[in-house]
């Protein structure tokens, strides 16, 4: 085997050596994955500024000017890449087998993690150094074998939802803690005990408090509706309320559908008992989240409501978000539910 | 076997064994007593329990109930696309939208059909009915054609396990014929305002009726415009 195949082969093990370890690591992965595929470009773009001639400002002269330049050292073939400015996005065409990362690429799914294509990753941090300005990405891939890339300015910088300052735990820039599911499952016993028919009212309205927040921060970051509700399930996830999946999203109608697998309070349920007299869904916080998230996402007010919830035998808890009838649209809109 | 609850905790405190399906609730009250509130947590609670809900409007259009849940925080479009939410217009006759609407409110044998032939629609297994106001229908009708239809729907209610709630709004039927009609239910709830025009306090009696006796407990509730129906703490008052 040649020393370039292999070393190409220990680039793509090593992408996925890094994506199974951070699908260990609580909180936000998709943020560190997409700053471990800018991290090498970041490097080279120090290390070989000189010899790199930027003449355009243009988003898809920059990123060809790197491509020569990868080309140039043997990296790759510039010209198995076509790139066109739609807009203010850039988009991207390439054919799999023509890319050095298709390894990592195929094998992610099949293992179950978490995907981010180093390309697209490669050109967020050229155009970030270059341009100055930060771009979110997406990819996906035809039936044909052919990637189509999109990067579109993100209006604000591209910030982890969770993170850690110093010795502060942060979520959305604010201060956050860790509960266990013992001292969740207390709060909520306490507000049973003193006050009972609270109980749903307060988990909805804080769900929706809580999730707008977190919607708020990441629009501003992902313009893309689809790809700022997928950013906020994930945090979901990495936050440990479940593993939601979006069945379908519609954002013309207003309307969304979700699965949570393994929520937070259907296990406190599992493990503490209904709140409940007779077996009904449990989940209002996951309700009031959704509710906000597509609120948020759509600028449009949602309501979401749980059809079905593991803790009534469910497989998941399934959540169906839909825009309030127009004859019905109340005075609140979801601007209004502001905290801060 | 599956037992139901209101979704009132004050009201369902005192019901330790619940609400059988199957079984027939009678809710009488004076106007602006708070029925429809009642009705509405009915439904919402059977909606978060899975069952399917069937709510017969004739005081007002479905569109009332509709934003009463919503102020709620219930998305009834959901509910109602998954066919778990029915709506039965027998207020506005031939101006009605609804999919369900009564041709002629005058005619207990045509609500009978349509209400017989929702519910022979209905695939889920629990469903829960509310007629709200079942007097209003009643009206201009004769009382043994009122008996008749009425035991004959009950006696089919109760056959095919749906739980129903029927509303009554006091000082529309004869007193005598209220009281003969209130043998057919299983749980009766009176609610009507007490003291005076200035200080008045809602009151809310659930019982059964036992051996010709109306046999209940009494409490004191309030209306939350978020939270709904609130009953005071038991108020020891037995009839």
């Amino acid at each position: 085997m040649k020393d370039d195949v292999i070393s190409k082969e220990v680039i793509n093990y090593l992408y996925m050596s890094v994506c199974k370890t951070l699908k260990n690591v609580p909180f936000s992965n998709r943020y560190w994955v997409e700053q471990i595929m800018m991290g090498p470009a970041q490097y080279i773009l120090e290390e070989y500024m000189d010899e790199l001639q930027f003449t355009s400002k243009k988003p898809a002269a920059v990123c060809i000017t790197f491509l020569n330049f990868l080309e140039s050292k043997g990296f790759l073939i510039s010209k198995d890449y076509q790139m066109e400015e739609l807009g203010n996005d850039l988009l991207v065409h390439v054919k799999r087998d023509k890319c050095n990362y298709r390894k990592y690429c195929l094998q992610t799914p099949v293992e179950g993690l978490l995907f981010y294509c180093v390309r697209v990753g490669t050109f967020q941090a050229v155009l970030q150094k270059i341009l100055g300005k930060s771009y979110s990405a997406s990819m996906e891939t035809d039936q044909c074998g052919v990637c189509h890339g999109k990067l579109s300015p993100a209006p604000n910088p591209i910030e982890e939802i969770v993170n850690r300052d110093g010795d502060v735990l942060k979520i959305a820039g604010r201060r956050a803690i860790l509960l266990s599911k013992q001292t969740f499952a207390s709060l909520l016993m306490s507000i049973k005990e003193h006050a009972p028919h609270t109980l749903k009212h307060v988990l909805y309205d804080a769900g929706y408090r809580s999730g707008a927040l977190l919607a708020r921060k990441t629009r501003d970051s992902h313009p893309d509706q689809e790809e700022s509700l997928q950013v906020l399930l994930n945090e979901i996830k990495n936050i440990g309320w479940g593993r939601v999946e979006l069945v379908s999203f519609n954002p013309s109608q207003g309307r969304a559908s979700l699965r949570c697998y393994d929520s937070f309070q259907a296990a406190i349920v599992a493990e503490y008992g209904s709140f409940y007299r007779s077996p009904q869904v449990n989940c209002d916080f996951l309700r009031g989240l959704f509710a906000a998230f597509v609120s948020i996402v759509l600028n449009e007010e949602i309501i979401c409501e749980e059809m079905n919830c593991q803790s009534v035998g469910g497989d998941y808890c399934e959540f169906l978000a839909m825009p309030l009838p127009k004859n019905l649209l109340g005075k609140e809109k979801p601007s209004d539910r502001r905290i801060d | 076997m599956s037992r139901a609850y209101f979704g009132v905790e004050g009201l369902d405190r005192n019901l330790e064994k619940g609400l059988l399906y199957g079984s027939q609730i009678m809710v009488e009250g004076d106007s602006g007593i708070g029925k429809t509130v009642l009705a509405g947590e009915f439904i919402k609670e059977g909606l978060r329990c899975g069952d399917t809900c069937v709510y017969v409007a004739c005081d007002e259009p479905p569109i009332a109930m509709r934003e009463h849940l919503l102020n709620f925080k219930v998305g009834t479009p959901a509910y109602e696309e998954a066919g778990r939410l029915i709506f039965i217009d027998a207020y506005e006759e031939g101006e009605s939208l609804e999919k369900y609407a009564l041709s002629d409110l005058r005619n207990l044998d045509k609500y009978f059909a349509l209400e017989t032939e929702v519910l022979r629609h209905i695939t889920g297994p629990r469903v829960r009915l509310v007629v709200d106001s079942i007097s209003t229908l009643f009206t201009s009708i004769d009382s043994p054609d009122i008996l008749d239809f009425h035991r004959a729907r009950i006696k089919q209610l109760r056959k095919k396990g749906i739980l129903a709630m029927d509303i009554f709004v006091s000082d529309v039927l004869e007193p005598r014929l209220v009281t003969i009609t209130g043998h057919l239910y299983n749980f009766i709830l009176n609610m009507s305002f007490s003291g005076n025009r200035h200080n008045s306090v809602r009151l809310l009696q659930i019982g059964k009726v036992k051996s010709q006796q109306f046999v209940s407990s009494r409490h004191m509730f309030t209306i939350s415009p978020v939270y709904g129906i609130l009953v005071s703490a038991d108020m020891g008052v037995s009839e």
